[in-house]
Protein backbone atom coordinates (compact mmCIF):
# COMPACT_ATOMS: atom_id res chain seq x y z
CA UNK A 1 0.00 0.00 0.00
CA UNK A 2 2.75 2.47 1.04
CA UNK A 3 4.67 1.69 -1.94
CA UNK A 4 1.62 1.55 -4.15
CA UNK A 5 1.18 5.87 -2.62
CA UNK A 6 4.94 6.16 -3.00
CA UNK A 7 4.12 5.47 -6.65
CA UNK A 8 1.23 7.82 -7.10
CA UNK A 9 2.46 10.72 -5.12
CA UNK A 10 6.22 10.78 -6.05
CA UNK A 11 8.81 10.78 -3.47
CA UNK A 12 8.28 14.37 -1.44
CA UNK A 13 5.10 15.22 -3.40
CA UNK A 14 2.85 18.03 -1.48
CA UNK A 15 -0.01 15.58 -1.93
CA UNK A 16 2.04 12.79 0.63
CA UNK A 17 2.71 16.00 3.19
CA UNK A 18 -1.01 16.73 2.90
CA UNK A 19 -2.18 13.23 3.33
CA UNK A 20 0.56 12.89 6.36
CA UNK A 21 -0.89 15.72 8.04
CA UNK A 22 -4.81 15.05 7.69
CA UNK A 23 -3.37 11.30 9.00
CA UNK A 24 -2.18 12.62 12.19
CA UNK A 25 -3.92 16.52 12.89
CA UNK A 26 -7.68 15.05 11.89
CA UNK A 27 -7.64 12.65 14.79
CA UNK A 28 -5.79 14.97 16.96
CA UNK A 29 -8.18 17.85 16.55
CA UNK A 30 -10.98 15.80 16.84
CA UNK A 31 -9.73 14.01 20.07
CA UNK A 32 -8.73 17.73 21.31
CA UNK A 33 -12.24 18.83 21.20
CA UNK A 34 -14.85 15.70 21.06
CA UNK A 35 -12.65 13.60 23.27
CA UNK A 36 -14.69 13.78 26.48
CA UNK A 37 -17.64 13.70 24.32
CA UNK A 38 -16.49 10.01 23.11
CA UNK A 39 -15.90 9.20 26.39
CA UNK A 40 -19.11 10.03 27.94
CA UNK A 41 -21.04 8.16 25.03
CA UNK A 42 -18.95 5.04 25.64
CA UNK A 43 -19.41 5.24 29.21
CA UNK A 44 -23.24 6.27 28.59
CA UNK A 45 -23.50 2.81 26.69
CA UNK A 46 -21.75 0.84 29.06
CA UNK A 47 -23.69 2.42 32.00
CA UNK A 48 -26.83 1.90 30.14
CA UNK A 49 -26.50 -1.81 29.91
CA UNK A 50 -25.56 -2.72 32.85
CA UNK A 51 -28.60 -0.10 34.43
CA UNK A 52 -30.85 -2.54 32.03
CA UNK A 53 -29.34 -5.72 33.53
CA UNK A 54 -30.17 -4.14 36.97
CA UNK A 55 -33.39 -3.40 36.21
CA UNK A 56 -33.95 -6.85 34.64
CA UNK A 57 -33.16 -8.09 38.40
CA UNK A 58 -35.21 -5.42 40.62
CA UNK A 59 -38.12 -6.87 38.17
CA UNK A 60 -36.97 -10.07 38.52
CA UNK A 61 -36.64 -9.99 42.68
CA UNK A 62 -40.70 -8.89 42.18
CA UNK A 63 -42.04 -11.00 40.41
CA UNK A 64 -40.31 -13.93 42.34
CA UNK A 65 -41.93 -12.39 45.14
CA UNK A 66 -45.41 -11.76 43.82
CA UNK A 67 -45.10 -15.64 42.88
CA UNK A 68 -44.65 -16.14 46.39
CA UNK A 69 -46.71 -14.00 48.22
CA UNK A 70 -50.12 -14.24 45.51
CA UNK A 71 -51.23 -17.57 46.12
CA UNK A 72 -50.80 -17.68 49.97
CA UNK A 73 -52.40 -14.09 50.73
CA UNK A 74 -56.21 -13.39 51.37
CA UNK A 75 -56.40 -10.49 49.50
CA UNK A 76 -55.14 -11.45 46.05
CA UNK A 77 -56.70 -8.93 43.92
CA UNK A 78 -54.63 -6.26 44.81
CA UNK A 79 -51.41 -7.75 45.79
CA UNK A 80 -48.99 -6.43 43.73
CA UNK A 81 -49.68 -3.15 44.07
CA UNK A 82 -49.84 -3.75 47.54
CA UNK A 83 -46.33 -4.54 47.23
CA UNK A 84 -45.16 -2.03 45.07
CA UNK A 85 -45.93 0.05 47.70
CA UNK A 86 -44.59 -1.97 50.12
CA UNK A 87 -41.30 -1.46 48.19
CA UNK A 88 -41.48 2.20 48.17
CA UNK A 89 -41.11 2.54 52.10
CA UNK A 90 -38.29 4.33 53.23
CA UNK A 91 -36.46 4.87 57.05
CA UNK A 92 -34.96 8.37 58.12
CA UNK A 93 -32.27 8.17 60.21
CA UNK A 94 -32.16 9.90 62.95
CA UNK A 95 -30.44 13.89 62.95
CA UNK A 96 -26.60 13.05 63.73
CA UNK A 97 -25.87 16.92 64.71
CA UNK A 98 -26.16 16.24 68.15
CA UNK A 99 -25.26 12.73 68.46
CA UNK A 100 -26.10 12.15 72.08
CA UNK A 101 -28.21 8.99 72.16
CA UNK A 102 -28.48 9.14 68.57
CA UNK A 103 -28.12 4.86 68.89
CA UNK A 104 -31.26 5.10 71.12
CA UNK A 105 -33.08 6.67 68.52
CA UNK A 106 -32.22 5.09 65.56
CA UNK A 107 -32.73 1.88 67.39
CA UNK A 108 -36.31 3.15 68.08
CA UNK A 109 -36.77 4.08 64.41
CA UNK A 110 -35.70 0.22 63.42
CA UNK A 111 -37.71 -1.09 65.79
CA UNK A 112 -40.74 0.59 63.99
CA UNK A 113 -39.07 -0.02 60.88
CA UNK A 114 -39.36 -3.65 61.72
CA UNK A 115 -42.76 -4.21 62.95
CA UNK A 116 -44.27 -2.61 59.95
CA UNK A 117 -43.00 -5.12 57.77
CA UNK A 118 -43.76 -7.54 60.39
CA UNK A 119 -47.19 -6.57 60.82
CA UNK A 120 -47.71 -6.09 56.73
CA UNK A 121 -46.93 -9.17 56.01
CA UNK A 122 -48.90 -10.63 58.83
CA UNK A 123 -52.09 -8.90 57.14
CA UNK A 124 -50.32 -10.32 54.05
CA UNK A 125 -50.35 -13.86 55.08
CA UNK A 126 -52.75 -14.46 58.09
CA UNK A 127 -52.51 -18.19 57.39
CA UNK A 128 -49.02 -18.60 56.94
CA UNK A 129 -46.93 -20.24 59.78
CA UNK A 130 -44.22 -18.33 60.94
CA UNK A 131 -41.28 -19.59 58.46
CA UNK A 132 -43.48 -18.58 55.59
CA UNK A 133 -43.83 -15.11 56.94
CA UNK A 134 -40.30 -14.78 57.99
CA UNK A 135 -39.09 -16.02 54.22
CA UNK A 136 -41.37 -13.60 52.70
CA UNK A 137 -39.78 -10.50 55.53
CA UNK A 138 -36.92 -11.43 53.57
CA UNK A 139 -38.05 -11.82 49.84
CA UNK A 140 -39.34 -7.83 50.86
CA UNK A 141 -36.03 -6.94 52.25
CA UNK A 142 -34.40 -7.89 49.16
CA UNK A 143 -36.63 -6.66 46.47
CA UNK A 144 -36.81 -3.26 48.51
CA UNK A 145 -33.17 -3.29 48.47
CA UNK A 146 -32.67 -4.31 45.05
CA UNK A 147 -35.55 -1.46 44.11
CA UNK A 148 -33.43 0.79 46.09
CA UNK A 149 -30.08 0.14 44.33
CA UNK A 150 -31.77 0.74 40.71
CA UNK A 151 -33.17 3.69 41.54
CA UNK A 152 -30.04 5.25 42.63
CA UNK A 153 -28.08 4.20 40.23
CA UNK A 154 -30.58 5.70 37.26
CA UNK A 155 -30.69 8.81 39.23
CA UNK A 156 -26.82 8.98 38.89
CA UNK A 157 -26.97 8.09 34.96
CA UNK A 158 -29.56 10.26 34.05
CA UNK A 159 -27.49 13.34 35.94
CA UNK A 160 -24.80 12.31 34.27
CA UNK A 161 -26.43 12.22 31.02
CA UNK A 162 -28.21 15.35 31.23
CA UNK A 163 -24.77 16.98 32.13
CA UNK A 164 -22.76 15.09 30.06
CA UNK A 165 -20.39 15.14 33.33
CA UNK A 166 -17.68 12.23 32.35
CA UNK A 167 -16.39 11.52 35.98
CA UNK A 168 -19.60 10.95 37.65
CA UNK A 169 -20.35 8.38 34.43
CA UNK A 170 -16.94 6.99 35.10
CA UNK A 171 -17.47 6.19 38.80
CA UNK A 172 -20.52 4.56 38.17
CA UNK A 173 -19.20 2.45 35.52
CA UNK A 174 -16.23 1.26 37.60
CA UNK A 175 -18.94 0.47 40.56
CA UNK A 176 -20.98 -1.22 38.17
CA UNK A 177 -19.63 -4.31 37.97
CA UNK A 178 -19.23 -4.83 42.12
CA UNK A 179 -23.19 -3.70 42.22
CA UNK A 180 -24.55 -5.86 39.96
CA UNK A 181 -22.66 -8.85 41.38
CA UNK A 182 -24.18 -7.93 44.96
CA UNK A 183 -27.57 -7.81 42.70
CA UNK A 184 -27.24 -11.47 41.17
CA UNK A 185 -26.63 -12.50 44.44
CA UNK A 186 -29.35 -11.29 46.50
CA UNK A 187 -32.24 -12.41 43.43
CA UNK A 188 -30.13 -15.86 43.25
CA UNK A 189 -31.07 -15.89 47.57
CA UNK A 190 -34.35 -15.49 46.84
CA UNK A 191 -34.88 -19.40 45.78
CA UNK A 192 -32.85 -20.17 48.92
CA UNK A 193 -35.13 -18.36 51.37
CA UNK A 194 -38.12 -20.11 49.91
CA UNK A 195 -36.73 -23.37 50.08
CA UNK A 196 -35.85 -22.45 53.99
CA UNK A 197 -32.24 -23.48 53.15
CA UNK A 198 -29.56 -22.48 55.66
CA UNK A 199 -27.80 -18.61 54.85
CA UNK A 200 -23.56 -18.92 55.02
CA UNK A 201 -24.66 -15.98 57.10
CA UNK A 202 -25.93 -19.01 59.30
CA UNK A 203 -22.90 -20.48 60.47
CA UNK A 204 -22.84 -18.38 64.07
CA UNK A 205 -26.98 -19.79 64.59
CA UNK A 206 -25.85 -23.21 63.64
CA UNK A 207 -22.68 -23.55 65.41
CA UNK A 208 -24.58 -22.93 68.72
CA UNK A 209 -27.53 -24.93 67.81
CA UNK A 210 -25.75 -27.79 67.67
CA UNK A 211 -24.40 -26.75 70.92
CA UNK A 212 -27.86 -26.43 72.92
CA UNK A 213 -29.75 -29.18 71.02
CA UNK A 214 -30.25 -31.35 74.11
CA UNK A 215 -30.97 -28.55 76.60
CA UNK A 216 -33.85 -27.01 77.63
CA UNK A 217 -34.95 -23.48 75.48
CA UNK A 218 -36.13 -20.67 77.09
CA UNK A 219 -37.64 -17.85 74.52
CA UNK A 220 -35.36 -14.84 76.47
CA UNK A 221 -36.19 -12.08 74.02
CA UNK A 222 -38.35 -11.43 70.88
CA UNK A 223 -37.42 -14.03 68.22
CA UNK A 224 -34.50 -15.34 70.61
CA UNK A 225 -33.83 -18.00 72.67
CA UNK A 226 -31.44 -19.66 75.30
CA UNK A 227 -30.53 -22.91 77.11
CA UNK A 228 -27.93 -23.66 79.78
CA UNK A 229 -25.28 -25.84 80.07
CA UNK A 230 -21.94 -26.99 81.84
CA UNK A 231 -18.90 -27.46 80.43
CA UNK A 232 -15.56 -27.77 83.09
CA UNK A 233 -16.78 -26.75 85.87
CA UNK A 234 -17.77 -23.62 84.26
CA UNK A 235 -21.69 -22.30 83.39
CA UNK A 236 -22.64 -21.64 79.53
CA UNK A 237 -25.35 -19.50 78.63
CA UNK A 238 -26.29 -20.09 74.58
CA UNK A 239 -28.32 -17.40 72.68
CA UNK A 240 -29.25 -17.74 69.66
CA UNK A 241 -32.28 -16.60 66.80
CA UNK A 242 -35.04 -18.44 67.02
CA UNK A 243 -35.12 -21.03 63.87
CA UNK A 244 -35.88 -22.43 61.62
CA UNK A 245 -37.52 -19.23 60.51
CA UNK A 246 -35.59 -16.29 59.15
CA UNK A 247 -34.54 -13.75 61.44
CA UNK A 248 -31.87 -12.94 63.34
CA UNK A 249 -33.08 -12.15 66.66
CA UNK A 250 -32.46 -9.43 68.85
CA UNK A 251 -29.74 -11.18 71.00
CA UNK A 252 -28.29 -7.61 72.29
CA UNK A 253 -31.50 -7.35 74.00
CA UNK A 254 -31.51 -10.62 75.17
CA UNK A 255 -27.60 -10.41 76.48
CA UNK A 256 -28.26 -6.94 78.58
CA UNK A 257 -31.70 -8.99 79.99
CA UNK A 258 -29.24 -12.21 80.55
CA UNK A 259 -26.57 -9.98 82.29
CA UNK A 260 -28.70 -7.79 84.55
CA UNK A 261 -31.47 -10.25 85.17
CA UNK A 262 -30.42 -14.33 86.00
CA UNK A 263 -26.96 -14.05 85.73
CA UNK A 264 -25.56 -10.86 87.15
CA UNK A 265 -21.93 -11.76 87.57
CA UNK A 266 -20.94 -13.30 84.01
CA UNK A 267 -17.33 -13.80 83.30
CA UNK A 268 -16.66 -13.69 79.25
CA UNK A 269 -18.87 -13.16 76.25
CA UNK A 270 -18.25 -15.22 73.37
CA UNK A 271 -19.83 -14.31 69.45
CA UNK A 272 -19.76 -16.28 66.72
CA UNK A 273 -20.46 -14.53 63.48
CA UNK A 274 -19.78 -14.89 59.79
CA UNK A 275 -17.22 -11.89 58.64
CA UNK A 276 -16.68 -10.70 55.42
CA UNK A 277 -13.14 -12.32 53.84
CA UNK A 278 -10.71 -9.81 52.19
CA UNK A 279 -9.91 -11.35 48.63
CA UNK A 280 -6.61 -14.03 48.88
CA UNK A 281 -8.40 -15.37 51.84
CA UNK A 282 -10.60 -18.63 51.64
CA UNK A 283 -14.05 -19.48 52.78
CA UNK A 284 -14.74 -21.39 55.97
CA UNK A 285 -11.38 -20.07 57.55
CA UNK A 286 -12.24 -19.31 60.72
CA UNK A 287 -10.48 -16.91 63.11
CA UNK A 288 -10.28 -15.52 66.59
CA UNK A 289 -10.45 -11.90 67.63
CA UNK A 290 -11.70 -9.87 70.43
CA UNK A 291 -14.77 -7.66 70.39
CA UNK A 292 -18.32 -7.56 69.64
CA UNK A 293 -18.72 -9.65 66.41
CA UNK A 294 -22.26 -8.50 65.01
CA UNK A 295 -22.78 -6.42 62.02
CA UNK A 296 -26.12 -4.30 61.05
CA UNK A 297 -26.40 -0.50 61.50
CA UNK A 298 -24.18 -0.77 64.58
CA UNK A 299 -26.89 -0.59 67.35
CA UNK A 300 -26.69 -3.92 68.40
CA UNK A 301 -22.93 -3.79 68.29
CA UNK A 302 -23.45 -0.71 70.76
CA UNK A 303 -25.04 -2.21 73.29
CA UNK A 304 -23.21 -5.20 73.90
CA UNK A 305 -20.13 -3.13 73.84
CA UNK A 306 -21.78 -0.27 76.43
CA UNK A 307 -22.68 -3.78 78.43
CA UNK A 308 -19.32 -5.38 78.07
CA UNK A 309 -17.62 -1.92 79.29
CA UNK A 310 -19.93 -1.77 81.91
CA UNK A 311 -19.71 -4.68 83.77
CA UNK A 312 -16.09 -4.87 82.70
CA UNK A 313 -16.32 -8.38 80.87
CA UNK A 314 -14.39 -9.32 77.82
CA UNK A 315 -16.06 -10.36 74.46
CA UNK A 316 -14.21 -12.83 72.11
CA UNK A 317 -15.12 -13.35 68.92
CA UNK A 318 -14.96 -16.35 66.63
CA UNK A 319 -15.54 -15.46 62.63
CA UNK A 320 -15.65 -17.59 59.56
CA UNK A 321 -14.60 -15.78 56.58
CA UNK A 322 -16.51 -15.58 53.30
CA UNK A 323 -17.78 -13.35 50.94
CA UNK A 324 -20.80 -11.04 50.92
CA UNK A 325 -22.18 -13.22 47.98
CA UNK A 326 -21.70 -16.24 50.05
CA UNK A 327 -23.40 -14.68 53.40
CA UNK A 328 -26.29 -14.11 51.47
CA UNK A 329 -26.66 -17.34 49.32
CA UNK A 330 -27.10 -21.08 50.40
CA UNK A 331 -24.51 -21.99 53.13
CA UNK A 332 -21.60 -23.64 51.21
CA UNK A 333 -20.03 -26.75 52.30
CA UNK A 334 -16.41 -25.03 53.50
CA UNK A 335 -18.61 -23.09 55.49
CA UNK A 336 -20.84 -25.57 57.22
CA UNK A 337 -17.63 -27.50 57.93
CA UNK A 338 -15.73 -25.22 59.98
CA UNK A 339 -18.50 -25.57 62.19
CA UNK A 340 -16.28 -28.26 64.89
CA UNK A 341 -13.39 -25.68 64.33
CA UNK A 342 -15.51 -22.85 65.51
CA UNK A 343 -16.79 -25.09 68.28
CA UNK A 344 -12.96 -26.24 69.14
CA UNK A 345 -12.22 -22.54 69.42
CA UNK A 346 -14.87 -21.47 71.38
CA UNK A 347 -14.33 -24.51 74.33
CA UNK A 348 -10.26 -23.68 73.91
CA UNK A 349 -11.08 -19.81 74.98
CA UNK A 350 -13.36 -21.50 77.51
CA UNK A 351 -11.05 -22.89 79.22
CA UNK A 352 -8.31 -20.58 78.63
CA UNK A 353 -9.95 -17.27 79.25
CA UNK A 354 -13.14 -18.36 81.59
CA UNK A 355 -12.40 -19.24 85.54
CA UNK A 356 -13.67 -22.13 87.25
CA UNK A 357 -17.21 -21.98 88.48
CA UNK A 358 -17.39 -18.73 85.87
CA UNK A 359 -19.81 -18.35 83.61
CA UNK A 360 -20.22 -17.39 79.95
CA UNK A 361 -22.66 -16.08 77.63
CA UNK A 362 -21.81 -18.00 73.67
CA UNK A 363 -23.96 -15.92 71.00
CA UNK A 364 -24.31 -17.26 67.64
CA UNK A 365 -25.00 -14.50 65.80
CA UNK A 366 -26.42 -14.29 62.09
CA UNK A 367 -29.56 -15.24 59.92
CA UNK A 368 -31.02 -18.34 61.47
CA UNK A 369 -32.88 -19.78 58.66
CA UNK A 370 -33.34 -23.46 58.37
CA UNK A 371 -31.20 -23.98 61.61
CA UNK A 372 -33.34 -24.74 64.78
CA UNK A 373 -31.96 -25.30 68.43
CA UNK B 1 -12.92 -7.08 33.50
CA UNK B 2 -15.16 -7.71 36.69
CA UNK B 3 -17.72 -7.68 34.44
CA UNK B 4 -16.78 -11.01 32.37
CA UNK B 5 -17.15 -12.94 36.01
CA UNK B 6 -20.94 -11.81 35.68
CA UNK B 7 -23.54 -14.51 35.47
CA UNK B 8 -20.85 -17.11 35.52
CA UNK B 9 -21.93 -18.15 39.11
CA UNK B 10 -21.68 -22.41 38.98
CA UNK B 11 -25.46 -23.82 39.65
CA UNK B 12 -25.35 -25.76 42.59
CA UNK B 13 -27.02 -28.68 44.14
CA UNK B 14 -27.89 -28.19 47.84
CA UNK B 15 -27.56 -31.60 50.19
CA UNK B 16 -28.77 -32.36 53.71
CA UNK B 17 -26.58 -34.58 56.05
CA UNK B 18 -28.26 -36.68 58.46
CA UNK B 19 -26.10 -37.42 61.47
CA UNK B 20 -26.73 -41.10 64.10
CA UNK B 21 -25.56 -39.91 67.37
CA UNK B 22 -24.66 -43.49 68.75
CA UNK B 23 -23.14 -44.52 65.55
CA UNK B 24 -21.56 -41.11 63.98
CA UNK B 25 -22.93 -42.26 60.55
CA UNK B 26 -23.01 -39.61 58.26
CA UNK B 27 -25.50 -40.00 55.26
CA UNK B 28 -25.86 -37.31 52.41
CA UNK B 29 -28.46 -36.86 50.63
CA UNK B 30 -30.29 -34.27 48.82
CA UNK B 31 -32.16 -31.17 50.81
CA UNK B 32 -36.28 -31.76 50.68
CA UNK B 33 -38.56 -28.98 51.37
CA UNK B 34 -38.78 -29.12 55.35
CA UNK B 35 -35.26 -30.03 56.27
CA UNK B 36 -33.37 -28.02 58.82
CA UNK B 37 -30.42 -28.21 60.88
CA UNK B 38 -31.64 -29.94 63.91
CA UNK B 39 -34.55 -31.92 62.75
CA UNK B 40 -35.20 -35.34 62.88
CA UNK B 41 -35.19 -37.05 60.23
CA UNK B 42 -34.37 -40.84 58.85
CA UNK B 43 -33.11 -44.23 60.39
CA UNK B 44 -29.76 -44.89 61.14
CA UNK B 45 -28.84 -47.91 58.61
CA UNK B 46 -26.75 -49.45 61.09
CA UNK B 47 -28.59 -49.10 64.24
CA UNK B 48 -31.86 -48.03 63.24
CA UNK B 49 -32.21 -45.03 65.52
CA UNK B 50 -33.43 -41.85 64.28
CA UNK B 51 -30.55 -39.50 62.95
CA UNK B 52 -30.37 -36.00 62.82
CA UNK B 53 -29.85 -33.17 60.05
CA UNK B 54 -26.54 -31.75 61.47
CA UNK B 55 -25.82 -29.78 58.31
CA UNK B 56 -27.46 -28.41 55.35
CA UNK B 57 -24.91 -27.18 52.86
CA UNK B 58 -24.47 -26.37 48.83
CA UNK B 59 -22.18 -27.98 46.71
CA UNK B 60 -20.87 -27.22 42.91
CA UNK B 61 -23.24 -28.49 40.47
CA UNK B 62 -20.53 -30.89 38.66
CA UNK B 63 -21.85 -31.86 34.99
CA UNK B 64 -21.92 -36.27 34.74
CA UNK B 65 -22.08 -36.74 38.57
CA UNK B 66 -25.15 -35.91 39.60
Amino acid sequence: MITFQLNLFGSGSVYLDILQFLFIAVPWIVLLFWGQRLQVSVTLGQVSRNLTRLKMLRDKSKQVLVSYVAPKTATDSNTTSRLDDFLEYFTIPPVSMDPVGVVKRFDSIITTQDKRIKKEVEDLLPNTDRVGRSVAEQMVGIASALNQIFKIVRHYYFLGKKGSNYYLLAQLQMIMPMLLKQAEALVNAMPTLEMGQPLGDGIGPMAVALLMKDRDKVEIGTETVMAESEYKGRKLIFLKAQGPEGNVGEVDDALIKIASDQHKDISAIIMIDAALKLEGEKTGEVSEGVGAAIGGYGIEKFKIEQLAFEKKVPVYAVVVKESIVEAIGAMRKEIAESVKTVQESVFRIIEERVPENGKVVVVGVGNTLGVAQ
Amino acid sequence: MMGAELGSEQQQVVFSVEHCEVCGIDNKRPFQKGDFVIKRSGKCPKCGREMMISAIYAEPLVKGTQ
